[in-house]
């Protein structure tokens, strides 16, 4: 896994966030309380000197792990966060990419509605799989969240040009270049604090974090951040291989994302 | 580590996504998981294996054999690290392309010796736009050797074919080399193939670190000032303009001017990263309180106050259409948007580098025109500051070109 030059990279989000909120009328972000949307918002506090000018949306499916809420409220609370909470209602008999894709994907329509946002901060990245390697900085999403992968807009030089003519809204890619170890470098370059079922118990941890339904561990006894750092040098796999989603059938990531599933 | 940006062009199926995709996979850079599932997919397409497979991950990409949208793939091996970008060769797709080719820093472009392939119209164009964006090197890579035995004079047909556009659009010299390879079976890759004993000359590896080790970039930092600003932003002390430097350096105390508006001020307060400091540099976001101003809208640059930059509103351009536009057009410049109407000079022919007669806009071709804005803009010649030399053109809303400043 390269590790990538960070102050570069950083600078690159920076410049993507500073975009959005000066293109769009009315920008949110998801945070998913794990390691990718968190250090988004560590490098939102840098441009934007010390505070995060979007609200942040939290789709709560009630069966978060518990350490994921207490992190989320302390950290809200540290960084001020303008925090939405969108209950996702659950469906017991869904499970795996019915589950993220129905319900996740609906109770984020409802709050993308209801406060009307034109714009709506991702934090995925190309490494997590070949189709989010196909994204776009910024992506044209439709009303239905729809995602029209055979025709994306043009994309060069710095004109993120992609334009709302649809009453959809537009995703936005800060971290599309970063590496998974490039995130764990930024965290513990930036000391940025992270959810504690990252770390191994000894035996297991988590590398990506669905929520109960859907995330499996992975064998590993790194304790820190250092530990995951060298683990991650040493490794070839990719970390969502961890979530049951992606044994699924074939193409479901595409079908997910045309569906509009972050 | 650095990444040197190479992007991979050349007409439709001469083998762009396989070589990217054994280039990752040999080097060790691909993960197993992405690999299985290329491996996955060519058996359930009654294929041997297709490298391709490891970019090509839509299942219409699949399905046809052929690249929809850019991506790339990250490859690091002995010490070197590349983005290697995978484009569409589709004529249809050429905007697709331009996206990808425009982050690179040299590209590779790919001929299939293959009889009845070699090169074509939209190989000449792909150079043709690489050249436009201002990539100054490249490596030709003849493919698919395997198909002719590999046999040279193939290689020095495809070769003579090629070379006088190549020298025509200003590919030349040190910065321009051949190769013979087999993206497929892997000749010449990372290493030599035992397949062309008459080929002595580096493998393609070897010759991308030659390429990417000149580094560019390093120059926007001695030209002058230009900040492009993005926005305005508060804070407790008042309103900072916010935007990035994209050349040149700049230091507290210094007196600058905002075009086109003509404002001179005095930089008092400099942020990087959220923090106050001192100076800044090519590169960086900066948020910059210079007093008190109204708002300065998108699109406006900052340089230094005696640098003579000016606000024009008439801008002699090289064009390129991707597909032809309605009357009323739109560019893109600096991230601000504004009207602008066209007065076609003459055509160019993208497949010889000459200029032909002729005023009207043909799609996939280029023509030199006048441009007249709705507004002026700082605009500068390409050659001068790529950032503020280049523009993208829009015609109801839909990206149909690129533009370059003369
Ligand atoms: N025999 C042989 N076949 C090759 C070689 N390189 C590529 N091919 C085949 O040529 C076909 C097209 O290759 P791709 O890599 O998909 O071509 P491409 O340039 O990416 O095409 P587009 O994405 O449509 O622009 C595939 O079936 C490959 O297996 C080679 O070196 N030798
Ligand atoms: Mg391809």
């Amino acid at each position: 896994m390269i590790k990538q030059d960070l102050d570069s990279i950083e600078t690159k989000a920076e410049f993507i966030l500073r975009e959005a909120t000066s293109r769009f009328r009315n920008v949110a972000a998801l945070w998913s309380m794990g390691k990718d949307s968190t250090v988004m918002l560590a490098i939102a506090r840098k441009a934007f000197l010390g505070k995060v000018p979007f609200p942040v949306i939290h789709i709560d499916n009630s069966i978060d792990f518990p350490e994921a809420y207490e992190f989320r409220d302390s950290l809200a609370k540290k960084w001020r966060l303008n925090l939405i909470v969108a209950e996702s209602a659950i469906k017991r008999n869904l499970i795996g990419a019915a589950c993220c894709g129905k319900n996740k994907t609906e109770a984020l329509k409802t709050v993308m509605a209801e406060y009307g946002f034109d714009a709506l901060i991702v934090s995925i990245r190309r490494d997590e799989h070949g189709i989010r390697a196909k994204e776009r900085y910024m992506s044209p999403r439709d009303k239905d969240f729809k995602w029209d992968y055979k025709n994306q807009p043009a994309e060069l030089w710095d004109n993120y040009t992609s334009k709302l003519d649809t009453d959809g809204h537009v995703r936005i890619h800060p971290l599309l270049d970063w590496n998974e170890i490039d995130i764990w470098r930024y965290i513990k370059r930036e000391r940025i604090p992270v959810n504690p079922l990252y770390f191994s118990n000894g035996r297991q941890r988590y590398r990506s974090l669905g929520c109960t339904h859907c995330t499996t561990p992975l064998k590993s006894k790194a304790k820190t951040v250092e530990g995951i750092i060298k683990e991650l040098e040493a490794d070839k796999d990719e970390e969502r291989s961890g979530r049951s989603m992606d044994k699924e059938r074939e193409y479901v990531m595409q079908k997910l994302r045309a569906l509009g599933y972050m | 580590m650095e990444i040197i940006n190479a992007a991979f062009l050349g007409n439709k199926d001469h083998g762009k996504s396989t070589l990217i995709g054994n280039m990752l996979m040999l080097s060790g850079s691909a993960t197993q998981a992405r690999i299985d599932e290329a491996k996955k997919y060519s058996k359930r397409f009654h294929k041997d294996f297709e490298p391709a497979f490891i970019l090509d991950s839509f299942a219409e990409e699949r399905r046809e054999g052929m690249t929809y949208d850019t991506t790339r793939g990250e490859m690091e091996y002995r010490g070197s690290a590349f983005a290697l970008i995978d484009v569409p060769g589709h004529e249809e797709l050429i905007k697709n392309m331009i996206s990808g080719a425009s982050y690179a820093n040299f590209v590779v472009l790919l001929v299939s010796a293959k009889r009845g392939e070699g090169v074509t119209k939209q190989t000449k164009r792909h150079l043709f736009l690489a050249r436009m964006m201002g990539i100054g090197k490249a490596i030709v890579a003849v493919n698919k050797m395997d198909t002719v035995e590999y046999r040279k004079e193939r290689f020095d047909e495809i070769k003579e074919d090629i070379q006088p556009f190549l020298e025509e659009i200003g590919f030349e010299g040190r910065d321009l080399f051949f190769i013979p390879i087999s993206a497929y079976y892997a000749d010449n890759l990372l290493g030599h193939s035992k397949n062309m004993k008459w080929y002595t000359g580096r493998s393609l590896f070897e010759i991308m670190r030659l390429l990417g080790g000149n580094g560019e970039g390093k120059e926007a930092g001695r030209l002058p000032l230009r900040i492009a600003v993005q926005s305005m932003l508060n804070d407790d002390s008042g309103s900072v303009v916010v935007g990035k430097i994209i050349s040149g350096k700049l230091q507290l105390g210094e007196q600058i001017m905002v075009l086109p508006q003509g404002l001179v001020r005095r930089i008092r307060r400099v942020f990087v990263g959220g923090k106050a400091v001192k100076a800044a540099r090519a590169g960086e976001n900066v948020a910059l309180g210079i007093g008190n101003v109204e708002t300065i809208p998108r699109g406006s640059v900052i340089a230094g106050k005696h640098d003579g930059l000016v606000a024009v509103d008439r801008i002699n351009a090289l064009i390129f259409f991707s597909r032809k536009p309605e009357k009323d057009i739109t560019i893109n410049f600096c991230g601000a948007e504004l009207g602008a109407s066209l007065a076609i000079l003459n055509n160019i022919d993208v497949t010889t580098g000459k200029r032909i007669a002729g005023k009207s806009i043909k799609p996939l071709g280029a023509a030199d025109a006048l441009l007249r804005t709705s507004k002026k803009i700082p605009a500068e010649p390409f050659e001068k500051n790529h950032e503020l030399g280049r523009f993208t053109v829009y015609s109801k809303g839909l990206f149909i070109g690129i533009g370059i400043v003369k």
